[in-house]
């Protein structure tokens, strides 16, 4: 039986009433889950959809609960993100878990590696991602669907439990010493972060590829939850802002803004203040955070046969970029201490 | 481990060959073959440089470490520095230098993380050199991929 066959048939006992799945296709991107779009068309009508199905190897290993869980508890409080409409743990219906939520058309992700991708665009989108940022980060995560199932240390902890968490994860992939990432580890762990202000959701993933925009100068929907949880809001803040996905310019955060603005939006939207102390914090630990994804990329590279060019690219091209990014900073850390 | 030049063609070659589903048919595959390509590109530059960031870099290693078993930056570790500086790449193939890497890397995390903690001003001068080579490595490694124009 085809997926889409097996697709249908799930449709067709939850709904209730026969449903039969048009336009299966997969979509590039979002390694940690195969990402289908399709449409169910059913007696009612059409709807325009989309498949999260666990991948049999994925770049890192997330909860798929907790990224459906993120998209309920954002898109009921307006911030734009697809709509989740059917979550399944179980692995009969189609060989392992996913997840189901509504598809947005006529909208566009850019590549990390394009130049300029914005264009005259840049500074509406830029206003309107780190503002955003600061909804994201601005209500309390016990309220809202997402607490049911993500991590969430105690406010003094949080920057140790996210480095303890990576650490655990470079330990468990690391098939190559990595010097610098053990080292930002030990920098990071000498000289913890002051606490945050307030614990938020974090979303994991925050940056320029990650949101789909109209072409128009409008953001539509900000996707890949995959690694949200509940931390330092800040997390979020400097992982938008790593170099890595600045689209080659070095004037402006994710190809979008100068800093000092994009900071601006999301203090105004999020109502906190941006501590720098923890923030320099936050941006090693971007780079080390990166980095392990990126070994962890290599390592399912080598054990999924070598036949996914996305954890090539990513384990060589992404991890080499951010072991240096590690080593200007540590440097700069060195400089500044001496 | 980052994947080396040769495995990323196998792996590419293994791709390409692979008849698409149905469901994968169309921008998938396009999108799967633009990034083949990306990554030929990359691996153009591993086979141009990759034996000689892998040589240099375990020289770099060894010399720090002749320096620092002479200088005695870490007693307990001074005969495994030695033994180490010693050392030579007789065999040049990737896997043979990478072999070697990593040895050379294990013990460059044990001796860092001394130097580090220890409070003594000499061992901040050590640590800055650490961390240059530790630089130049990442310099040397580091790829050049040409910005793509947005769509």
């Amino acid at each position: 039986m085809s997926l889409g066959e097996a697709l249908g048939l799930y449709l067709t006992r939850v709904w209730g009433h026969p449903v039969t799945v048009e336009h299966l296709s997969r979509i590039p991107g979002g390694a940690s889950r195969e990402t289908y779009g399709f449409d169910a068309v059913d007696p009612k009508g059409r709807r325009r959809l989309i498949l999260r199905r666990d991948p049999p190897a994925s770049l890192i290993d997330t909860d798929r609960r907790v990224e459906f869980l993120a998209y309920a508890s954002f898109h009921p409080r307006g911030v734009p993100t697809p709509e989740p409409v059917i979550l399944e743990e179980g692995s009969d219906a189609l060989d392992r878990p996913f997840f189901i939520m509504t598809r947005i058309d006529d909208a566009a992700a850019a590549s990390p590696f394009t130049l300029d991708p914005y264009g005259a665009h840049a500074h509406d989108l830029g206003r309107q991602f780190f503002s955003i940022l600061g909804q994201i980060a601005a209500p309390d995560p016990a309220s809202l669907p997402i607490a049911a199932a993500a991590r969430a240390p105690d406010v003094g902890v949080c920057g140790l439990s996210e480095l303890d968490h990576w650490e655990r994860e470079l330990d468990k992939d690391e098939l190559h010493p990595t010097p610098l990432g053990r080292a930002a580890i030990r920098r990071l762990r000498r000289r913890p972060p002051p606490p945050p202000h307030k614990r938020s959701v974090v979303h994991g993933d925050y940056r320029s590829g990650n949101f789909l925009h109209d072409g128009q100068g409008r953001i539509v929907a900000i996707l890949d939850w995959e690694m949200a949880h509940i931390g330092d809001p800040l997390e979020d803040l400097a992982w938008a802002m790593d170099p890595l996905w600045g689209h080659f310019d070095s004037d402006r955060v994710a190809g979008l803004l100068p800093e000092v603005q994009a900071r601006a939006h999301w203090e105004q939207a999020s109502g906190l203040k941006v501590d720098e102390e923890a923030l320099d914090w936050w941006r090693l630990f971007s780079a080390l955070k990166g980095l392990v994804i990126w070994v962890s990329a290599g390592k399912e590279f080598r054990e999924g046969g070598g036949i996914d060019p996305v954890l090539a690219f990513s384990s060589l091209y992404c991890g080499r970029r951010h072991e240096l990014i590690i080593a200007e900073r540590l440097e700069a850390a060195l400089e500044a201490a001496a | 481990m980052n994947p080396t030049g040769p495995e990323i063609l196998n792996g590419a070659f293994l791709t390409l060959v692979s008849p698409p589903t149905p469901e994968t048919e169309g921008v998938f595959s396009a999108g799967k073959a633009a990034v083949i390509g990306l990554l030929c590109v990359l691996a153009a530059q591993e086979m141009e440089r990759g034996v000689k960031v892998r040589a240099e870099e375990n020289a770099a290693m060894r010399a720090l470490f002749a320096r620092a078993a002479q200088e005695a930056w870490h007693p307990a570790l001074g005969e495994r520095l030695k033994g180490l500086a010693a050392g030579q790449d007789e065999d040049l193939a990737l896997s043979a230098l990478d072999a070697a890497n990593a040895q050379l890397r294990r013990t460059l995390i044990d001796l860092q993380d001394h130097i580090e903690r220890d409070p003594a001003p000499v061992s901040r001068g050590r640590e800055r050199t650490i961390l240059d080579l530790l630089r130049a490595g990442a310099e040397a490694r580091s790829l050049d991929l040409h910005p793509l124009a947005a769509s």
